[in-house]
């Protein structure tokens, strides 16, 4: 039971994390930059907030490190969409067009939720 | 003491992620619009070419007006018309009469605005017209092949996109019958 309690906790803390940051990163991509109600650099400073609250909750450093590649991939995904519904008519036909945006943005994601969480670890005493 | 701290942090992460879960899809919804508002725009955005006068105003020259009416029923990002030139052509393109321009201006662009466009034809390109107008027993139809360079100013920073510009006119004959 309390496997299974930490199981959901996890999935849902990678899955609010993971389209936080994806939607954060979508905001400093090509598509959207000069669309956005903010400038990129607030876009880079909400994922690596993400990764902060991610640091605060997780217990661990392995679950933290595991718990960014998730976040990781959940963002991408969450980015890739954003852009390609976005972008529908264009990327049904070329969706290579969109893939340097997604490449970055996993990069990005990836990185400041690394980051974010070992910073959250150490502001926690560990 | 120590779970304490646990769950304040817990607390604190907590909130945090779901303050920016919710900040980030308002955020990306708004870019969204914002966007989608822009391709709309593009998608609709033309000019259409309506010839208001064409006078001769000596023996080898003419004058031409026109009205560009912008065909957008809403105009949803800030648009500036930045230059509009054009050629023109007899209708099935073979004949060339010249490029013309409105040069650099600046004019703010609204729904359903009419903006003025003239232009002076003289030299070779008039005998041309002359020979197009003989040519012809009836009206004689000209096309205006254009690229309007509009500014849209978006939240972010500015976009100049190139418009085409196409309209098929006809010359009055009353007009034509003086060269």
């Amino acid at each position: 039971m309390k496997a299974l309690h930490n199981l959901v906790r996890v999935g849902l803390l990678i899955l609010a994390a993971g389209v936080a940051a994806g939607a954060s990163s979508a905001l400093q991509s090509g598509e959207f930059l000069e669309f956005s109600p903010v400038p990129s650099s607030i876009a880079y400073v909400l994922v690596l907030l993400t990764g902060f609250s991610v640091g605060l909750l997780v217990k661990g450093v392995q679950e933290g490190l595991l718990t960014s590649l998730c976040v990781t991939v959940v963002g991408t995904i969450t980015l890739f969409l954003a852009i390609y519904i976005a972008n529908v008519e264009i990327t049904a036909t070329a969706p290579e067009l969109i893939l340097r945006s997604v490449w970055w943005g996993a990069l990005s994601i990836f990185f400041l939720t690394m980051i974010g969480i070992f910073v959250g670890r150490i502001l926690s005493g560990e | 003491m120590k779970s304490e701290k646990r769950s304040w942090r817990q607390i604190a992460g907590a909130l945090l992620l779901a303050a920016l879960l919710t900040l980030s899809l308002v955020l990306l919804t708004l870019t969204e619009r914002s966007y989608a508002a822009f391709r709309e725009t593009l998608q609709r955005f033309q000019f259409e070419i309506r010839l208001t006068e064409f006078r001769t105003i000596g023996p080898q020259q003419a004058r031409l007006h026109w009205q560009a009416r912008l065909a957008v029923s809403e105009l949803k990002i800030p648009a500036w018309l930045e230059l509009l030139d054009w050629k023109l052509y007899s209708a099935d393109g073979r004949v060339y009469l010249g490029f013309y321009t409105t040069s650099e201006v600046q004019i703010d662009l609204t729904a359903a605005m009419e903006i003025p466009l003239e232009a002076q034809i003289e030299g070779p390109n008039f005998e041309k017209l002359q020979q197009l107008l003989q040519a012809e027993s009836e009206t004689v139809a000209l096309l205006f092949q254009g690229t309007a360079r509009v500014l849209f100013r978006l939240p972010q920073g500015e976009v100049r996109k190139k418009i085409p510009t196409v309209g098929l006119f006809a010359i009055p004959t009353e007009e034509a019958d003086r060269l």
